[in-house]
């Protein structure tokens, strides 16, 4: 069965190379998102089970997505996926809920081990 | 859409993809030396005519205004980075993570200003050079005003480019009041060796 994946990202290259690095034979029924809205969206109509999410967008920003998803029962596991990786910014990402956080530019290796500790892989 | 089309888009997204990693090291840098959380802005391209500089100033996220320095690079491509250091900001805020005395940057911020310009400019092209695989060097910075527009500026100069590509980032730190926006400037005729370097990176030279 293809698990429900929501990519969301301003960048379409940011995008296109994290589905491209996604496993091989992963079955993933992939949605994509260029701003924090249309993820939230997304999420509330059952598109993701799994949300990797940028955190510096337009319209609304990655942080603001944790937040209200944390006011909203929804059953998201969110990997974010920045350049910005200070490490106050991490700390405050997954006291909002986030499994974990990759830094940009992302491997195939981190991604994978992403899924791992998310139990999907 | 047609494919010219479509490559532009994918090229221009990619270069603002390269400066946002860029910029998330520049932003590390700064944080880990002031221990504060510092602020990224979405980057923006802009294409400028030296004859239409009033409508670029119109398309900035804000109107930077304040203290101007610049830093001039050179290597696979040439060009400046503008950084202004908006009014109000206070810089002496951060001299103890920087290790100036304050005294010293209470009478005369420039000397710490200039390190700032070095930190982040030289920060975000080394990020830039390194994401395209190619090699840029640094000019010292210097201060070019003390108060003043980017867009004002620019208009007393005697600019050497007609059409220039400005890549517009800006760094902030709400605690110490600071904002910081940066302009680096490729004119033209050096643009086109930055997007070899980007169709370089996507793979797509021949296209």
């Amino acid at each position: 069965m293809q698990i429900p994946v929501t990519v969301c990202d301003d960048s379409m290259l940011s995008r296109k190379n994290l589905i491209k690095a996604l496993p091989p034979g992963w079955l993933a029924d992939i949605t994509e998102c260029k701003n924090g809205l249309e993820a939230l969206e997304a999420c509330r109509a059952g598109r993701a089970e799994v949300l990797f999410l940028d955190l510096t967008m337009p319209i609304m920003d990655g942080l603001e997505v944790l937040e209200r998803l944390r006011g909203e029962d929804l059953n998201t596991v969110v990997i974010v996926v920045s350049a910005d990786f200070q490490p106050e910014v991490q700390q405050r990402v997954q006291s909002l809920g986030a499994l974990t956080f990759i830094r940009k530019p992302i491997t195939a290796e981190q991604l994978a081990e992403a899924l791992r500790l998310a139990g999907l892989l | 859409m047609s494919s010219l089309y479509e490559r532009e888009v994918l090229r221009r997204d990619a270069l603002q993809e390269v400066l946002n990693i860029s910029m998330g090291q520049a932003a590390d840098t700064l944080a880990c030396l002031i221990d504060e959380r510092v602020h990224l802005s979405i980057p923006r391209l802009h294409d400028v005519e030296a004859s239409r500089l009033e409508a670029f100033g119109s398309s900035l996220i804000r109107k930077p205004c304040g203290m101007l320095t610049r830093q001039s690079f050179g290597g696979f491509f040439r060009g400046e980075v503008l950084a202004c250091f908006e009014r109000g900001s206070k810089p002496v805020l951060l001299a103890p993570g920087l290790g100036f005395p304050v005294a010293a940057v209470e009478r005369n911020p420039s000397e710490l200003i200039l390190e700032l310009t070095n930190l982040l400019a030289s920060a975000c092209l080394k990020g830039v050079a390194e994401q395209l695989a190619c090699a840029l060097r640094f000019g010292p910075p210097s201060v070019l005003a003390t108060a003043s527009t980017v867009t004002d500026f620019l208009g007393r100069q005697s600019l050497i480019w007609h059409k220039a590509l400005f890549l517009e980032i800006s760094f902030s730190v709400d605690s110490l009041s600071l904002v910081i926006d940066l302009l680096i400037c490729v004119p033209e005729q050096e643009s086109r060796a930055l997007w070899q370097g980007v169709d370089r990176m996507l793979g797509q030279e021949d296209v």
